[in-house]
């Protein structure tokens, strides 16, 4: 449960991992996603921290985002991240974010991404 | 150096008192090259007549450098820049950074207020700081736990430091202050703690304090002059606030004051606003006859003199607040044209969703209209002298939560708590005469249920439930242009959130603001064009700022919200607190997210 849920935001090393093992799918395809190096590098950095430093556990964690990236699309990744963050802020204001059942839903969606992407890469 | 400035500042305030502002800050807000006031200026136009970076080559914008404060939790206010220095301050703990803008922003003092930590649940509404101000050599913090310090802006060594208030009972500061000739100007947050909030002037020189002008309660610590202070034209009368309480709920009346203050050193007027009334449910504070009473002076306009604190007007915009509406919002002061007829206005965006225009010197109303078409609440405000209800909105039965009563829920209400638009300072531009407006696109669900007050223990006293307005765009936000004078929107922006970020306005036609998400835009003020977004290291809710050095001008922007995202998700986290706790269990974690908010600093290639 714990790798499960570890880290959000994703990897550059993912497209490797994807062209050097599903072979025949296209062998060098690039994984379909819009998502900025930086917010990859992000995801993978966190994951890493909680579930270990070494090369095991970065394959594990670029296969982690890359699967989010083919169910989410940057624009839905960057909703539920925002809403998440701004949760965060506590207050008022941002009690509403986490609250609304629409607002939810986004974070949801993220959250579902992330059991599948474990399920395939974790195992 | 200082000592002929502060010489210079006495001079001109006993030669020509009417026109002196504080001399020092009148000067350095004249210099575009500077941003002396969180508000750009005594007026609070949030204006640059910088114009290095216009609408032909704002596209490409850069990243010129960027600086970590090491704070979590939401980043509001901006930077100042006096000179070659800049000065930045962070949330709680609020520390204040000097930077060396000659030599690559190289720290030059830090200051690290001591704060008991338990000023941090007594915030409503985060641990945020709206900023420091800056006089005569003296940079003024404004701390969370209501000690006001007055640092010496070479050194960063303490002046002086008074005390406003006790966290105990619920107060704290986070907003900034403004400083008019001698007098250091502080607001006062708390009314979701019943705190009777006021406005009280320190002495920039020594901190003692000079008058306090509390938001409720008796003429003499109100200061209203019954015969002089006027309501709409006519005099306010003997114990005007007083009367409109039952018993003694004034005493934990609320009407916060932390907003952005204005100055008018020609009227020698300051004006800000006053917020909701403790509770948030109406039934608990309705008079004696169990109807409506207006709750003098929460929601309230206040246009003060600020020598002696004593008031010259006052506007009430939402008698008997029945939604938690606040009027703290900031009063940019503008002379414009009013249906046909030149105007010292004032122009106040109101949670209510109501955008004011008043004249600044009489109080006279001038336009009241909705600045969001989803605003439902009311009908409008009236407009016919002769009415008894002059100048009051008309509320509609179906989303009054008093008429509807206690421990019923009240359905889709537009807009909602938050306001169409919270404290982000909205911009106004000399050079297109329009006002440029962050907002929010939410409506609410919200039921009022029977709280009793402890001191230092929040008196709320509803619940809600917010969303998206329906039947338009989906998001919680738009980013609006809006004509004080027909009062009209001009243009407005869908976004996808409530821009939460304070817009900034330039010569070089061109309009900034921030995002949640985190991207810095810039828009073409004719028509709201996107010209350039940039996204930041997290969410905006600063306000953006421009200055110049050594001859090229930086747009400089704070980002920072709650947290990195990625903890919540990472433990299933919903208590904002505790994800701050799960940082610490993974020690590169903590060295990750200890870089906090950030300012990045843009300029031209």
């Amino acid at each position: 449960m714990m790798k499960l849920f570890s880290f959000m935001r994703p990897t550059l090393l993912g497209g490797l991992l994807v062209c050097g093992s599903v072979v025949g799918v296209g062998a060098v395809d690039l994984p379909v996603n819009d998502y900025p190096t930086a917010t990859r590098a992000d995801y993978v950095f966190g994951c890493m921290e909680s579930n270990g430093r070494n090369r095991d556990v970065l394959m594990k964690c670029s296969c982690s985002i890359d699967e989010i990236a083919k169910l989410l699309s940057f624009d839905d990744y960057e909703t539920a991240e925002t809403l998440m963050s701004v949760g965060l802020k506590g207050g008022e204001n941002a009690d509403w974010l986490l609250h609304s059942p629409q607002n939810k839903k986004q974070i949801d969606l993220l959250k579902m991404a992330q059991v599948e992407a474990e399920i395939i890469c974790f195992r | 150096m200082r000592k002929s400035a502060l010489i210079g500042a006495l001079l001109a305030t006993v030669v020509a008192a009417p026109a002196m502002a504080n001399s020092d800050v009148a000067k350095l807000t004249a210099d575009p090259n500077n941003w002396a006031m969180q508000t750009g200026d005594y007026f609070n136009h949030r204006y640059s007549k910088l114009d290095q970076i216009n609408k032909g080559n704002v596209g490409s914008l850069k990243v010129a450098w960027s600086f970590s404060t090491g704070v979590l939790r939401g980043h509001e206010g901006s930077p100042l820049v006096i000179g070659d220095v800049m000065y930045l301050h962070t949330p709680f703990p609020n520390l204040v950074y000097a930077l060396d803008l000659n030599n690559e922003g190289k720290i030059l003092w830090k200051y690290s207020p001591k704060q008991d930590p338990s000023v941090i649940p007594v915030m409503c509404c985060d641990t945020v700081n709206r900023g420091l101000a800056y006089a005569e050599g003296i940079i003024i913090l404004n701390q969370a736990d209501t000690n006001v310090v007055a640092l010496d802006a070479k050194t960063g060594k303490e002046l002086w430091k008074a005390t406003n208030g006790d966290p105990k009972k619920g107060e704290t500061h986070t907003g900034t202050t403004l400083i008019v000739k001698n007098n250091v100007l502080v607001g006062m947050s708390g009314a979701e703690f019943g705190v009777r909030c006021h406005v009280t002037s320190y002495d920039l020189k020594t901190g003692k304090r000079l008058w306090r002008a509390y938001s409720m309660g008796p003429d003499s610590e109100i200061l209203v002059d019954p015969k002089k202070t006027t309501n709409l034209g006519k005099p306010v009368g003997k114990d005007s606030s007083l009367k409109t309480w039952t018993g003694d709920q004034w005493k934990i009346g609320g009407g916060s004051s932390w907003g952005w203050f204005s100055y008018d050193a020609d009227l020698n007027l300051f004006y800000y606003g006053t917020g909701n009334p403790s509770t948030w449910n109406p039934v608990q504070r309705a008079g004696p006859d169990g109807k409506p009473i207006d709750q003098l002076y929460t929601m309230t306009i206040f246009a003060r003199n600020p020598d002696t604190g004593m008031a010259k007007w006052v506007y009430q915009m939402t008698p008997f607040d029945e939604w938690d509406y606040d009027g703290i919002n900031e009063m940019i002061l503008a002379d414009i044209d009013v249906k046909g007829k030149k105007r010292k206005a004032l122009v106040h965006f109101d949670r209510n969703g109501l955008a004011y225009t008043m004249d600044r010197a009489t109080g006279e109303l001038l336009v009241a209209e909705k600045y969001d078409p989803a605003v439902n609440w009311t009908t409008g405000v009236e407009f016919d002298k002769s009415s008894p209800r002059y100048g009051r909105p008309y509320v509609v039965a179906k989303y009054s939560t008093f008429q509807n009563g206690e421990d019923v829920n009240s359905q889709g209400i537009c807009p909602a708590a938050l306001g169409s638009k919270d404290q982000q300072p909205a911009a106004f531009s000399p050079k297109t005469g329009i006002f440029y407006v962050p907002t929010n696109h939410v409506c609410m669900d919200y039921e009022p249920f029977k709280v009793s007050y402890t001191a230092g223990q929040p008196y709320v006293g509803a619940t809600l439930a917010m969303f998206p307005a329906p039947n338009s765009h989906g998001g919680t936000g738009n980013f609006i242009a809006w004509d004080a004078g027909k009062g009209k929107i001009v243009w407005s922006k869908p976004e996808k959130f409530s821009v939460w970020s304070g817009a900034l306005a330039t010569a070089g036609d061109v309009v900034f603001y921030g995002t949640l998400e985190g991207y810095l835009k810039a828009v073409d003020p004719a028509n709201g064009k996107e010209l350039f977004k940039h996204k930041t290291p997290s969410g905006i809710i600063g306000n953006v700022m421009t200055y110049s050095h050594k001859g090229k001008q930086y747009v400089g922007i704070f980002s920072g919200v709650g947290g990195w995202a990625g903890i919540g998700l990472a433990a299933g986290l919903t208590d904002p607190s505790a994800g701050l706790g799960a940082v610490g269990n993974y020690a590169g974690l903590s060295e990750y997210t200890a870089l906090g908010g950030v300012l990045t600093v843009f300029s031209l290639p």
